[in-house]
Formats: C-alpha cells, structure tokens, sequence
C-alpha cells in the first residue's frame, strides 16, 4: 500500500513523458533579480577584502585617494585628474595610454565602479551631462558586469562655485546618477551616511582641502564600499 | 616670420569673402593646416561634428560642420572650426566651455588657466574659430588679418 501510494505521489508531482518506460523528472529553472534598482545599495555585512581582486574603480582625481594611502590595492584603480564626463573617452590616462572609457568597456573585472562629477559641478543644470552618463552606462551594460555609480559626497567648495551654492549643485549631479541607475538597472552608492556630517558637507577630517580625502577620510570609504556591495545576493533560482 | 607669411596665405587662399558678408570656409584645410603651423600635431586627436556635439553638450544637428583637434592629455591646446544657424549661441556655448576648462584646470594645472585665459574665440561668418595653444597670440594675429 506504500509502495503503491508512493508511485501515485510521484506521478502525480513529476509526469509522464511520452518516450515511456522512464519516468523523468523535467522542471525548467530562471534566475530572477529582485534588487530594487529605485534605493541605493543598502548597508550590508562587510564582503572581506578579497572581493575588490575583482574590481574595477575609475573616476577623477577622488579615486586618487585610493592609491595614494595604498587602499584596496587589489583593485584596478584608474583615475585621470580633472577628469568630466565629457572627456572620458578622449583623455588618455598617461601611463595606461587610453581613456578610461576604454579601459572600463575592456577589463576583466566584474565589477566596475565609476566615481565622476565633481568637476563639473560649476555647470548651470546637468540634463545633458545625465544623458551622456546614460549613454556611457548603456554601453558599459553591453559587458554584462556589475556596475556601480558612485553619488559625490557634499564637498566644502568648488572652483567656480559659490559655497552656498555647492551643496545644491551635489544634489542636483546626485538626482541624475540615481535617476540613470534606476533607468539602466545598475547600482548606485550613496556615501554621505559614512561621510557627511550634521552640517550635510563632507567630515573636514576626511578631506585635506575640502575635496580629497586624507588617509582617513580613504579608510572610511573603503569601509562603506565593503559594506555596500549588491550583486548575486539578491538574485534567486525559481524553478518550476 | 616667414611662419606668419605662409599662414596668413593659406588663410587668404583657404577663406572665401565676398560682399555682403557671408563666407565659406575649407573647414578640414585650415584646422589641419592651423595645428601643424602651431606645431600640435603630435598631442590632438581630431573630433568630428558629431563628437563636439557630445562634448559641448549641444543637441544632435546643432553643427552644420565642425572640426576640432583637442589634446588628449591633460593640457588644454585645441583647434576648433564649428558652424550652426544661431552662431550667437554657438558662441557663447565656446565661452562657456572655455569657461568650465578653467574651472577643472585650477586645481591640477594651473599652468593651462594662463592659456585658456588667452583663448582665440572669433566668429567668422556663420563660423566660430576658437584656439587654445602655447601660441595663442599669433593665431589671433593672423585670425584678425582675414577681417
């Protein structure tokens, strides 16, 4: 009676398939990503330092940071000084001998975090600046890696720019980075939670001139880059 | 001075005029021939109407023609010919690209602010020439004699 409730139950669940004699088990099986590309990357358990042997930071003179007080040294890090957007792919960077544009369409790495803006952020409104954001980040979708776009923490002052009128221009430059990730389907990375202060400008110990951070300053934004890292986790197998 | 005798040939020889103001320029010739004379030739690349468009932030089919040879390191030499119907506002959109290059210069090389300063930005016509170069005096001198 077992024997034969058992069978019952598995015919039932799996089904017969017209080349008999065997019964096979056949379920089709999709990867579905449920990352709610609207938020920001929200706060996670810290990844260990290996996850950035797979990384990929390119950007303007902030990612220089990096590299100057030896951080995440296993990751590809490439920055160009004074580096907009609107030159990512015609300045070459001058030891690597091609533009970052290049260099982030052709590595290898899996994740590719780009860290730009701060340059331009004397300009009168960003909507051309956020269309060609949106094209970059179209073609670096063609990779198919992970991506990243890096918000610009709210800095003391902007050549260019009157003081009271830097944090409206952060804002403003950090509205079009959300409003293309959210559009493309790609991550984006709010650091003010980790660098900001009440005052809603960047800690002065975190900067050396109000801009680029100091030994410090590079150690807390590698800790909030390991603590906000997306990807596989939100991504399940639903089988039928 | 011979340098400034051939330059100022080319020109003459490259620039149409005629009576009632409108002219024609061989856009390709003469940015070519103004980067060789100013001796950029080795530190541009030459960007299409298509890609000034992109880096002016101006809208697709804004340009009737444009050429432009811009440094692809970090100095600011450049050698532009640009057209469009509303050339008063093609102008301004090269004063303010001067403008913003001063801006990101400051921090990292202040030595390009001096040059940007002195940038060459003339309207020819329904043309605007602008040049960034160690040699902005000259090209302005030679500019100024087609008027």
């Amino acid at each position: 009676m077992k024997a034969f409730l058992i069978s019952l139950l598995l015919f039932l669940c799996i089904g017969c398939s017209s080349n008999s004699g065997k019964i096979e088990y056949s379920a089709s099986c999709k990867k579905y990503d449920f990352y709610d590309y609207k938020n920001e990357v929200p706060e996670t358990e810290m990844v260990d330092d290996s996850f950035f042997d797979d990384v990929f930071i390119g950007g303007d003179s902030r990612v220089g940071s990096f590299v100057l007080y030896n951080q995440l040294s296993n990751a590809t890090l490439v920055y160009i000084d004074s580096l907009s957007l609107n030159m990512i792919d015609i300045t070459t960077h001058k030891d690597l001998n091609d533009t970052l544009h290049n260099l982030m369409m052709n590595t290898e790495k899996n994740n590719l975090y780009l860290f730009i803006g701060i340059n331009e952020i004397g300009m009168g409104n960003f909507d051309k600046w956020a269309i060609k954001l949106d094209e970059f980040v179209k073609e670096l979708k063609t990779t198919e890696k992970n991506i990243y776009l890096i918000q610009s923490y709210t800095i003391h002052h902007a050549y260019g720019t009157p003081h009271e009128k830097v944090k409206d221009k952060v804002i403003m430059v950090n509205e079009k980075i959300k409003e293309v990730a959210e559009n493309n389907f790609v991550y984006y990375l709010n650091p003010d939670p980790y660098l900001v202060g009440e005052d809603g400008y960047v800690f002065k110990d975190y900067v050396y001139d109000g801009i680029h951070f100091t030994k410090l300053g590079s150690e807390i934004f590698k800790d909030f880059l390991k603590s906000h890292v997306a990807g596989e986790k939100y991504v399940k197998e639903i089988c039928n | 001075m011979l340098k400034k005798f051939v330059i100022s040939g080319l020109l003459m020889l490259l620039v149409g005029c005629s009576a009632n103001n409108s002219i024609s320029l061989d856009v390709e010739n003469i940015s070519k021939d103004l980067v060789e004379k100013l001796d950029l030739s080795e530190k541009v690349i030459k960007l299409d109407k298509e890609d000034i468009e992109s880096l002016l932030y101006l809208d697709e089919g804004t340009l009737d023609e444009g050429i432009l040879y811009l440094s692809n390191t970090n100095t600011s030499d450049m050698v532009g010919i640009v057209s469009s119907k509303d050339i008063n506002e093609l102008e301004s959109t090269v004063k303010q690209y001067i403008e913003d290059l001063k801006v990101q210069n400051t921090n990292y090389f202040p030595e390009e602010v001096t040059k940007l300063e002195e940038a060459l930005i003339e309207k020819k016509g329904d043309y605007v020439i602008f040049i960034v170069s160690n040699d902005n005096g000259e090209a302005s001198k030679l500019i100024g004699e087609l008027k």
